[in-house]
């Protein structure tokens, strides 16, 4: 028997399956449901308006309020005060004489919170544009320059967005490579940075940094040999002891 | 069931005698513009011939008469997107397979009931098979019942790609170029798919084509 042969008694074997019909009232099923579904898309406007518009604007809602709520938890660098340690210290200032102007009895010792810099400011308002302040016992020096920030290398300048708690105290640069920035080479140990050397022309020079002088605070920030900055200092209050005084310096001009 | 090509006046108003009368494009034309007993007329036409081939190629009446309904459901929502270029029932046989190829996914993927070892596929592993509906049906011209039921479960065993070519050319009767286009498959392809089914089934019902 041929393949073809064979291929057409299969067909007409199961050619001859009994026919199933549909159950009876097909059609009135179907059109029901066609109503039905006919019906549902009547009341779906309401039900479609509500999706395709109020989900999205819960979602924008929502995603607005967490902007607004989580917007503000970030930490802009540059609007972090200067750390105010109060590791300044009697120790470091016990043959300080202070003068005050805003009625600190002079020679009284500092205390441990209180920031020489800081006090000292307070009775130089009238003279906070001059371009070299003295008094006794302490001295400020600034230096002209463009009045911008100081970036020490390895720090970006750009205002960032961080979570202070994911900073850990000693990330950032060194102490030795901010202070070189501006031209100082300083040995530095648990009192502070000893200035051996100073670059010719640099800021440190212009601003009558010595060699010898210690340098005990940037911005507010003592500093010891472990001391990092996570952010640039703007130089703008050194604090450095020469010869048994507190000298504050600045490296910008105001 | 052959196609009703003759051409008749207006649809709206008319008495169901010549709507039985009108083609299946007329009567399309006619539940597009609303005339619902026009479609009805439609699902009179075709509701045996569905309901056939699905259970013929799902084994499964419940799943038949269900699949066969949602067909017209979905065959009326569209109605508007049906070109007259194509036979209705080209058309109206796409629709069902599709939903029927959809079924048999969804029956995989539940993976309710898996019976193997009866039947083998062409590559010698075996192929699923869903038990036969034992239920009485309404068709009367069944002659041998077991028989019936044999090659039913034949057909059942067979692969999906195999199956429905063979069921639409030899059970429901279409032609190699229907098969073609309802499957959208080419002429060559969908020959060879209907020759392997029936090498398949031969072997499988070898006992019946000998007696």
């Amino acid at each position: 028997m041929g393949s073809e042969e064979q291929e057409e008694k299969v067909a007409s074997l199961i050619g001859r399956l009994g026919r199933i019909e549909a159950p009876a009232g097909f059609e009135q099923r179907v059109m029901t449901r066609i109503g039905e579904l006919n019906a549902g898309a009547e009341r779906r406007p309401t039900f479609l308006l509500l999706l395709k518009f109020a989900a999205p604007a819960a979602a924008l809602l929502l995603m607005g309020a967490l902007f607004v709520f989580f917007g503000d938890r970030g930490v802009n660098v540059t609007s972090v005060p200067p750390v105010q340690d109060g590791a300044i210290s009697v120790a470091k200032t016990d043959n300080v004489q202070q003068t005050d102007g805003a009625g600190s009895a002079a020679g009284a010792p500092l205390t441990g919170n209180q920031n020489p810099t800081s006090r000292a400011n307070a009775g130089r308002h009238s003279k906070r544009n001059s371009r070299s302040r003295s008094s006794i016992g302490s001295e400020d020096i600034a230096v002209e320059g463009p009045g911008e920030t100081i970036t020490p290398p390895g720090l970006d300048p750009r205002p960032r967005n961080i979570d202070p708690s994911t900073v850990s105290p000693n990330a950032g640069s060194k102490v030795g490579d901010v202070l070189s920035f501006v031209g100082i080479n300083a040995a530095c140990g648990g009192d502070g940075c000893r200035v051996t050397s100073l670059s010719k022309g640099s800021l440190a020079e212009r601003a009558k940094l010595n060699v010898g002088d210690r340098i005990i605070s940037i911005d507010g920030r003592v500093l010891d040999a472990s001391s990092a900055f996570s952010s640039p200092p703007t130089f703008k209050s050194i604090q450095v002891v020469r010869d048994g005084s507190i000298i504050n310096l600045s490296f910008t001009s105001n | 069931m052959a196609l009703d090509n003759s051409q008749h006046g207006a649809h709206g108003g008319m008495d169901a005698a010549p709507r039985q009368a009108l083609s299946d494009h007329e009567l399309i034309d006619a539940a597009k513009s609303g005339d619902e007993a026009a479609y009805a007329e439609v699902i009179a036409r075709y509701k045996h011939p569905i309901t056939n081939f699905l259970y013929r190629f799902l084994n499964d009446y419940e799943e038949a008469v269900d699949l066969a309904q949602e067909t017209f459901v979905r065959v009326y929502f569209a109605l508007d997107r049906y070109h007259t270029n194509y036979a209705f029932s080209t058309y109206i046989y796409r629709i069902a397979a599709n939903l029927a190829i959809s079924e048999l996914r969804r029956r995989k993927r539940r993976s309710v009931l898996s019976l193997t070892g009866l039947f083998q596929s062409e590559d010698g592993n075996a192929t699923e098979f869903q038990p036969p509906d034992k239920r009485p049906l309404a068709d009367s011209n069944v002659i041998d019942a077991e028989r019936d039921l044999v090659i039913a479960k034949a057909i059942a065993s067979l692969p999906p790609k195999y199956r429905l070519p063979v069921v639409l050319r030899d059970i429901e009767g279409r032609s190699y170029d229907e098969v073609a286009e309802i499957l959208r498959l080419g002429l060559g392809t969908t020959k060879s798919r209907i020759s392997r089914a029936r090498a398949m089934l031969r072997e499988k019902l070898s006992s019946y084509l000998e007696n």
